[in-house]
C-alpha cells in the first residue's frame, strides 16, 4: 500500500534523486548536506520501497568494481515530494507560531 | 620430441590504476586448469617452458600498486548466504560499493587496518539496518503474545 505521507528520510532521499545518482553518490551527498551518514542497508532498503510505491524509477549498470544502481525520481515521486514540501512547511510554521 | 607451450596474459591496469586482480586471478587459475587437463592428456607436454618471455613484464611495478584492502572474510559474505532474492541484490550492491569506497579510502592515504576497520563497522551497521525492521517486528510479535497469554481472562458476573 502506498504511504500518505513521506519520513524525513525518505523526503531527504527523494529531494537527492531528482538528477539520478547511483547509491553511492546519494550516501555521500546525504553525508554532506544532513551531517549525518546514512548506511547501505537504510539507504538500498528504502530506496526499494519507494520503487514498488513507484516514486522512484532504477536502472542497473555496471563499471570495473561491480554493479551499479541508478536512482531517479518517478513523476508520482514528484508530486509526493511537493505535497510532502507543503507539509513540512506547514508543519514548521505551526512550531514557529507556537514557539 | 620438446615442445614449448608459450602463455600470454594480459594484465589490465583500471583507469583509476589498480590492477584488475580478480580477473588476472580467474585467468590463472583457467590456464592452470588447462595446462593440468592437457598434461594429463599429453605427459610428454613441457609446461614448464624455457623461453616464456614473462622477464618482459615488469612485476615490480605492477604488482606493488595497492590492493583494495577489503577484509578477507567481510561478515557480508555469510550474511548474502541467509538472504534471498531482492534483499541479496541489496547485500550484493552494497558489497561492490564497500569495495568501491575501501578503495577511495585507500588512494586518500588511509592505513589498511583503517580501511579494514572501517568497512567491517559499516558491513555489521548495514546487516543490522537490514535486519533492524525485521527483528523489531518478531519482538513485538512475541511481545504480543506474550501479554496474550500473562493477561487474565475477563470474568463473567
Amino acid at each position: 500500500m502506498p504511504t500518505e505521507h513521506l519520513s524525513p528520510t525518505e523526503f531527504r532521499l527523494l529531494g537527492l534523486v531528482i538528477t539520478e545518482r547511483t547509491g553511492r553518490e546519494i550516501a555521500k551527498q546525504y553525508k554532506a548536506e544532513t551531517g549525518r551518514a546514512i548506511s547501505y542497508g537504510t539507504l538500498y532498503t528504502t530506496l526499494r520501497r519507494m520503487r514498488e510505491e513507484g516514486l522512484v524509477h532504477m536502472r542497473e549498470g555496471s563499471d570495473g568494481d561491480g554493479r551499479l544502481r541508478y536512482f531517479k525520481i518517478a513523476a508520482s515521486g514528484a508530486r509526493m515530494l511537493n505535497r510532502s514540501r507543503t507539509e513540512f512547511s506547514r508543519l514548521a510554521d505551526f512550531g514557529m507560531e507556537r514557539g | 620430441m620438446e615442445r614449448t607451450t608459450r602463455t600470454v596474459f594480459t594484465f589490465e591496469v583500471r583507469e583509476d590504476g589498480f590492477l584488475d586482480v580478480n580477473r588476472l586471478h580467474a585467468e590463472l587459475l583457467r590456464e592452470i586448469q588447462d595446462r593440468q587437463e592437457n598434461s594429463r592428456r599429453e605427459p610428454a607436454l613441457d609446461v614448464a617452458a624455457e623461453d616464456a618471455c614473462i622477464d618482459s613484464l615488469n612485476f615490480e611495478e605492477v604488482f606493488s600498486r595497492s590492493i583494495t584492502p577489503m577484509p578477507r572474510r567481510v561478515p557480508l559474505g555469510l550474511f548474502r548466504w541467509l538472504c534471498r532474492g531482492e534483499t541479496r541484490a541489496i547485500v550484493d550492491q552494497t558489497r561492490d560499493d564497500l569495495r568501491r569506497d575501501a578503495r577511495a579510502m585507500m588512494q586518500e592515504g588511509r592505513s589498511v587496518w583503517t580501511v579494514r576497520a572501517v568497512i567491517w563497522w559499516r558491513s555489521i551497521y548495514c546487516m543490522a539496518t537490514i535486519t533492524g525492521p525485521g527483528l523489531v517486528r518478531i519482538v513485538k510479535f512475541l511481545l504480543d503474545v506474550r501479554r496474550l497469554f500473562s493477561t487474565p481472562p475477563p470474568s463473567i458476573s
